[in-house]
C-alpha cells in the first residue's frame, strides 16, 4: 500500500517537475506564470520528500523488517494502518489545496515570513502546515512501530548485533524520526498558530524572529536527509554482497558508521544557513562538524566498493542499480562536502548547484537505492520476476537522463544561476546548459514510463519465482514468494548475520555470534 | 601580548601542581600492579588536570573569559575522568563492599543518579562559574548579573573544579567502570553517553545564542591576552560545549560499539577499552 | 597584500575541486576494475568480512583531508568576513519585494537597484530587509549574505575592476523572485563623486509643457505616496526613489532597459510587464501617459 501511494505521488510529483523544466527549457520564457511556477516547484519538492521517497522506504522498512528478522508481522499492526492512512491524508490535503484558492507558494522549506499571511494570502501554506503535520504524524507512528518490532519481535536467537544492515539500519532511522519529526512539527503548529490565530511567533516585524524557523525546520531537514539516505544504504548494503556472493566488506564499520551519521546529524543543521550571517565562530564549528559527518559516509562507500573486491560479480538490474547509486552517490556526497567549506558555501549556496547536489543525493542516492530494492525484492513480494530486459532500458536511460540534467546544473550555479527562478535572462551559456537540462529530464520521464509498463506485464504474468532466486543469506527469503499470511511456520537455526548462508554451506559456516 | 606569548611564558606554567601531579602518578606507579596502557591513560588523564590546575589556562579566567572556563569544565567533567578510569586497573575495585554495592539491585537506579550527576555537572558547574565570574568582571555573563560582594566570590575555585572532577568520576562510572562486570551493556552505554551529549547541547545551545541576544555584550571588550570580544568569547563557549563536547562522545559510542558488534554473548573480556583496540593491532603485527 | 574574497574562494573552490575529482576517479575506477575483472565465474568466492587495518587507515586519511580543508575554510572565513567590532556600515541595502533600495551613509544618496561603488576600495555593507528574507549576491565580487527583516548583517564589498556586475537575489522571495536582480557599477573615484554630485542635485524643473503636465499627473495620481521625487527622502520607501530615474539605465530589478518604450508598457499595465508587482495598475487615459513617460525620462 504505501509503495503503491508513492508510486502514484511520484508521477505526480515527476509531472510537476516536467512542467518545471519545460519553464525553464528557454530564456524569458512565459509558458506558465510566476506564481504557478512556484506553487510547482513548492508541491514538486514537498511531494517528492514527503509523500514519495518517505513512503517508498517506509513500505519496503513495513513489509521487510518482520521477514528479516523472523517475526510474522509488525509489532503494532493498527498503528501501521493508521500511520499510512495518515500519511494519505496529508498528501490528499496537499493537493486539496490546488482546488482551495491555489497550492502553498512558499517552497518546501516554507520560510518565514515570507509564507505568513502578509505575504502569502492564499490557503495554500495552511494546507501544506496541516498536510505535513498529518504525514510527520504519520511517519512517527511508522517509527514508532519499526523500533519496537525490531526490539520485540526478533526471532529468540537473532541478537541485535546480528541484525542484517537493512533493517540495522531502518532501526537507527526509527530513532532519527521519532526525534526529528517532532521538531518540524512544532514548528509546524506554531506557524499554523500565527496564520490562524495571529500569533507572531516567525513575524519580525512584530517581535517574533525570522531566522527561528530556519532553525526549527533545518534542525528537522538535516536530519531528514540522512532519514532518507540510511533506509537506502540498507537497501544498497543488502544488494551488493549478495550479488557479489560475498558478505558486507566490513560490517562493524557500515553499522556502527550508521550509527555516528545519525548522532552527528543532529549537530550539523547550520551548514544550511551559512549565509544568514552568523558569526564565524559558530559557523566555524559547524563547517568543523559537516565535514566530519562526510568520514562515516566515505567509510560506506568504501566498504560497498570493497564488498566487490575479489567477489564473484552478477549483474543484475538490481546490482546495476546498486552501482550507479555508487557513483552518483558519491557526486552527491562531494558536492555536499563542498558546503561545508564555509566560504564556498557562501558563493554557492541557493545556486542551481544546490539543486544539482540535493537531486545527486534524493535520485542519484535515494531513488537509485529504492529501484534496486525495488528489482531484489519484487519476486519475494509479488512472486514474479520484473523483466530484466525492460529494466535495463529504465537504467539506462534513467541513468543517462539523469546525469545530463543535473550534471550540468553544478555549472549553471557557478555561472550565478539563483534557484527557485522561474525565469532567467539570456546570459551567456545558461540558454543551453537549460536546454540540454531540460531534454535530459524527457529521458528520465521515457524511463519511468518503461519503469510503469514493466510492473504493469510483470503483475499480470503467472508466479513463477522461486523461494530464494538470488540465492540471499537473510531470512526474509527462507519463505515462499509471496510469503504466506503468517511469515513464518518455522525459522531456521540463526548463528551468525547470514543463516541462510549457514544452512547451504554447512561446511564452511560464519563465525558464530551466540 | 599575543596568546602564545601568554602560553609559553614561564611563570604563568605552575611547578607546584606539576610537582603534585607527578608524585601522584610515581605512586600510581609503584602501588598499583598495572600494564603499560593503564599507565600511559593515567598519565594522560593527570597532564590534563595539570592543564587545568597549572597551566595558564588556570590564570586565564582572572580575565573573566568564558571560553576558557568552558575548556576546563569540560576537561575536567568529561576527559580527565574517562582517561583517569581507563588507567586504574580493575583489582582496585576489588573490595567485597563495592560489589556488593553494585549487585544490590539498585544499580539502575544509581546509573540514573550518575546521570543526573554529570549533568548537573554541566549545568551548574557552567553556571555556578558564570555567577562568580559575573561578580569579579561587574558583567552579565549568560544572562545572569551577581552582585560583587555575594559570598559565591569567597569559593576558591579549585574546590569548584575539585568537586566536578568528582562529579565527572562518578558520572562516567558506569560506562568505564575499570571492573567490567560492574559496566551497563554496549547499547545502553551508547544511550547513556548520547543522552547526556544531547543535554550538553542544549547547554551549549543557550550559551551560544544569549551571546547574541545580549545587548551589553555587543559593546564591551574585556582586556585578555587574546583580544576576544566578550559576544565572540561567549559564542566560543558555547560552541565548544555543544559540537567537541558531542564529538568526544560520539566517537566513544563509536568505539564501544565496535567492540560491541564483534561481542558472542556472555563473553566479556575484562580488560578496559583501549587494550582491546592494542590487542588488535598486535595481532595484525 | 591582501587577496580579494572571490580569489580566496576560488582558490579553495580548485582545491576541493581537485581532491573531490581524484575521489571520483578512485571510485570510479574501481568500481569499474572489479565488475570486470570479477565478474561471476560460477564459483564461490572467499567469504571474507573486511580488513579491519585498511579501515583504520582509510579514516585516517579521511580525518587527515578533513582537517586541511577545516584549516583553510577558517582561515579562509577570517579574511573574509572580519568585521569590525562596532560596524558603521558606508552603504546600507534594504531589500524589497522586488527591488534593492540603497543609501549612501557618508552623501545621503538614496538610490534603487543599480549601485556604484569607486573601484579599489573596501566598502562596508549592511544588509536588512523591508519584508521577507532577501540575499544579496554578486558573484563576481564575493560572497552572499541573507537580508533579513528585523536584523542587520554586514559584509566587505570590493573590487579590483571597474566595470558592471550583475548579481541577483538569491533567497526565495515570492512571485518575482527570479525578477530581483542587481547591477553594481564600479567606476573610478572620480566618476563615482561625480556621479554622487549629480544624485545630490535637486529635482530638476523645466518650462516645458508636457513635462509639467507629467509632474502634475504625478502628484494628482497618488505616485507619490510610494514613490518620491525629492532627493533622498526616504519617508515614502514603498516604491523607489524616483527623483533621478532617468539616470539610471535599467528598472524593475534590471528586468528592461530603461527606455520610453519599456516605461510606457510598464506605466500603461505593470502585471502583464512583471507580473505580481506591487505597482497598481492606473488604467491611464493616452495623454496622461505620455506626458508621464516624457516627464519620467527627464528626471535625469
Amino acid at each position: 500500500m504505501y509503495l503503491w501511494l508513492a508510486l502514484f505521488f511520484f508521477i505526480i510529483g515527476g509531472l510537476e517537475a516536467m512542467v518545471l523544466r519545460a519553464q525553464l527549457a528557454l530564456p524569458n520564457n512565459e509558458l506558465i506564470s510566476p506564481e504557478t511556477y512556484n506553487q510547482l516547484f513548492t508541491m514538486h519538492g514537498t511531494t517528492m520528500i514527503f509523500l514519495v521517497l518517505m513512503p517508498a522506504l517506509i513500505g519496503l522498512g513495513t513489509y521487510l523488517i518482520p521477514l528479516m528478522i523472523g517475526a510474522n508481522e509488525m509489532a503494532f499492526p493498527r498503528l501501521n494502518a493508521f500511520s499510512l492512512w495518515m500519511t494519505f491524508m496529508g498528501g490528499t490535503l496537499l493537493y486539496f489545496s490546488f482546488f482551495a484558492g491555489g497550492g502553498p507558494d512558499a517552497g518546501w522549506f516554507n520560510y518565514a515570513p515570507l509564507s505568513e499571511n502578509n505575504y502569502s494570502s492564499s490557503h495554500g501554506v495552511d494546507y501544506y502546515l496541516i498536510g505535513l503535520i498529518l504525514t510527520g504524524i504519520g511517519s512517527i507512528g511508522a517509527a514508532l512501530n519499526f523500533v519496537t518490532t525490531v526490539l520485540t519481535l526478533r526471532a529468540p536467537d537473532m541478537k541485535l548485533n546480528m541484525l542484517p544492515l537493512f533493517v540495522w539500519m531502518m532501526f537507527i532511522n526509527g530513532f532519527l524520526i521519532l526525534a526529528a519529526f517532532p521538531l518540524l512539527n512544532a514548528g509546524l503548529f506554531m506557524m499554523l498558530i500565527d496564520r490562524q490565530f495571529d500569533a507572531h511567533f516567525f513575524i519580525p516585524s512584530s517581535g517574533g524572529s525570522a531566522i527561528l524557523w530556519q532553525h526549527f525546520f533545518w534542525a528537522f531537514g538535516h536530519p531528514e536527509v540522512y532519514i532518507l539516505a540510511l533506509p537506502a544504504f540498507g537497501i544498497i548494503s543488502e544488494v551488493i554482497p549478495v550479488f557479489s556472493r560475498k558478505p558486507i566488506f566490513g560490517y562493524k564499520f557500515v553499522a556502527s558508521s550508521t550509527v555516528a551519521i545519525a548522532l552527528l546529524a543532529f549537530g550539523v543543521w547550520v551548514h544550511h544557513m551559512f549565509a544568514v550571517g552568523m558569526s564565524n565562530t559558530v559557523n566555524g564549528f559547524f563547517a568543523a562538524s559537516s565535514m566530519l559527518i562526510g568520514i562515516p559516509t566515505g567509510i560506506k562507500v568504501i566498504n560497498w566498493i570493497g564488498t566487490m573486491y575479489k567477489g564473484s560479480i552478477r549483474m543484475t538490474v538490481s546490482m546495476m542499480f546498486a552501482l550507479a547509486f555508487l557513483i552518483d552517490f558519491t557526486i552527491g556526497g562531494l558536492s555536499g562536502a563542498s558546503f561545508a567549506i564555509v566560504p564556498i558555501d557562501w558563493q554557492l549556496t541557493d545556486t542551481y548547484y544546490v539543486v544539482a547536489h540535493i537531486h545527486y543525493v534524493f535520485l542519484g542516492g535515494t531513488a537509485f537505492g529504492i529501484f534496486a530494492g525495488i528489482f531484489y525484492w519484487f519476486p519475494k513480494i509479488t512472486g514474479r520476476h520484473l523483466s530484466e530486459k525492460l529494466g535495463k532500458w529504465h537504467l539506462w536511460l534513467f541513468v543517462f537522463g539523469f546525469n545530463m540534467t543535473f550534471l550540468l546544473q553544478h555549472m549553471l550555479g557557478i555561472l550565478g544561476m539563483p534557484r527557485r527562478i522561474y525565469t532567467y535572462p539570456d546570459l551567456p551559456y545558461w540558454k543551453i546548459l537549460n536546454l540540454i537540462s531540460s531534454i535530459g529530464a524527457i529521458f528520465m520521464f521515457v524511463a519511468i514510463g518503461i519503469f510503469l509498463y514493466n510492473i504493469f506485464i510483470t503483475l499480470k504474468k503467472p508466479r513463477s519465482a522461486e523461494d530464494n532466486p538470488w540465492e540471499a543469506w537473510t531470512l526474509e527469503w527462507s519463505t515462499p514468494s509471496p510469503p504466506n499470511l503468517k511469515n513464518f511456520e518455522q525459522l531456521p537455526p540463526i548463528h551468525s548475520r547470514r543463516p541462510l548462508w549457514d544452512l547451504n554451506n554447512p561446511d564452511n559456516p560464519d563465525k558464530r555470534l551466540n | 601580548m599575543s596568546g602564545m606569548e601568554y602560553f609559553l611564558r614561564f611563570e604563568n606554567w605552575s611547578a607546584g601542581w606539576l610537582l603534585f601531579f607527578v608524585f601522584l602518578w610515581i605512586s600510581h606507579v609503584v602501588v598499583l600492579k598495572s600494564s603499560r596502557v593503564h599507565k600511559v591513560c593515567f598519565a594522560s588523564g593527570l597532564f590534563i588536570l595539570y592543564l587545568v590546575f597549572g597551566s595558564p589556562l588556570a590564570l586565564l579566567s582572572e580575565y573573566g573569559l568564558h571560553s576558557t572556563a568552558m575548556v576546563k569544565q569540560m576537561l575536567i567533567v568529561m576527559v580527565a575522568p574517562i582517561l583517569i578510569l581507563n588507567g586504574v586497573p580493575k583489582n582496585i575495585f576489588a573490595g567485597s563492599m563495592r560489589n556488593d554495592f553494585w549487585n544490590s539491585g539498585n544499580s539502575k537506579k544509581l546509573v540514573m543518579v550518575a546521570w543526573f550527576l554529570g549533568a548537573l555537572a554541566m549545568w551548574g558547574g557552567h553556571f555556578f562559574g558564570a555567577i562568580v565570574m559575573s561578580a569579579k568582571t561587574g558583567l552579565a555573563i549568560c544572562g545572569i548579573s551577581a552582585p560583587i560582594e555575594g559570598w559565591f566570590s569567597a569559593v576558591p575555585e579549585n574546590l569548584i573544579l575539585a568537586v566536578l572532577l568528582l562529579m565527572g568520576v562518578l558520572f562516567a562510572l558506569p560506562v568505564f567502570n575499570p571492573n567490567r562486570s560492574h559496566r551497563i551493556g554496549a547499547l545502553q552505554s551508547v544511550a547513556y553517553l548520547f543522552t547526556s551529549c544531547v543535554s550538553c547541547s542544549i547547554l551549549g545551545l543557550y550559551v551560544t545564542f544569549s551571546a547574541v541576544s545580549n545587548a551589553t555584550l555587543n559593546t564591551t571588550t574585556l582586556r585578555n591576552p587574546f583580544s576576544l570580544s566578550s559576544i565572540a568569547d561567549q559564542e566560543l563557549a558555547g560552541m565548544l560545549m555543544w559540537v567537541p563536547g558531542c564529538f568526544l562522545y560520539v566517537f566513544l559510542c563509536m568505539a564501544i560499539l565496535m567492540r560491541w558488534y564483534d561481542e558472542k554473548e556472555g563473553q566479556l573480556k575484562p580488560q578496559p577499552l583501549i587494550m582491546k583496540t592494542k590487542k588488535i593491532e598486535q595481532i595484525h603485527t | 597584500m591582501q587577496f580579494p574574497d572571490i580569489e580566496i574562494t576560488e582558490r579553495l573552490f580548485l582545491y576541493f575541486g581537485i581532491v573531490a575529482f581524484i575521489i571520483f576517479v578512485l571510485v570510479v575506477f574501481f568500481i569499474n576494475r572489479f565488475t570486470v575483472k570479477y565478474r561471476d565465474k560460477g564459483e564461490i568466492p572467499v567469504q571474507s568480512g573486511g580488513n579491519e587495518k585498511f579501515e583504520v587507515g582509510m579514516i585516517i586519511i579521511a580525518v587527515c583531508i578533513t582537517t586541511f580543508f577545516l584549516v583553510m575554510t577558517l582561515m579562509g572565513m577570517k579574511s573574509i568576513q572580519t568585521i569590525p567590532d562596532n560596524p558603521k556600515a558606508d552603504l546600507n541595502i534594504i531589500g524589497h519585494q522586488w527591488w534593492w533600495e540603497a543609501r549612501y551613509t557618508e552623501s545621503g544618496v538614496l538610490t534603487a537597484n543599480e549601485i556604484h561603488i569607486p573601484v579599489g576600495e573596501k566598502i562596508l555593507l549592511g544588509l536588512t530587509s523591508a519584508d521577507v528574507i532577501h540575499s544579496w549576491w554578486i558573484p563576481d565580487l564575493g560572497r552572499k549574505l541573507d537580508m533579513i527583516p528585523g536584523m542587520k548583517s554586514y559584509m566587505w564589498l570590493y573590487s579590483e575592476k571597474e566595470g558592471e556586475f550583475l548579481g541577483a537575489c538569491s533567497e526565495f522571495c515570492g512571485a518575482q523572485h527570479a525578477r530581483m536582480r542587481i547591477r553594481v557599477i564600479v567606476q573610478s573615484r572620480e566618476d563615482f563623486e561625480a556621479w554622487e554630485q549629480g544624485q545630490l542635485k535637486e529635482a530638476k524643473f523645466s518650462s516645458d509643457a508636457l513635462f509639467n503636465r507629467g509632474k502634475q499627473v504625478f502628484e494628482e495620481r497618488t505616485c507619490t505616496n510610494c514613490h518620491s521625487i525629492t532627493v533622498n527622502q526616504d519617508s515614502a520607501d514603498i516604491g523607489p526613489n524616483l527623483t533621478h530615474f532617468a539616470s539610471r539605465k535599467h528598472f524593475l530589478s534590471d528586468m528592461k532597459e530603461n527606455n520610453k518604450e519599456n516605461l510606457r508598457a510598464w506605466l500603461k499595465d505593470p502585471q502583464q510587464v512583471k507580473s505580481g508587482a506591487k505597482m497598481p495598475n492606473f488604467i491611464f487615459p493616452e495623454e496622461e501617459l505620455e506626458a508621464l513617460v516624457h516627464y519620467l525620462s527627464n528626471l535625469k
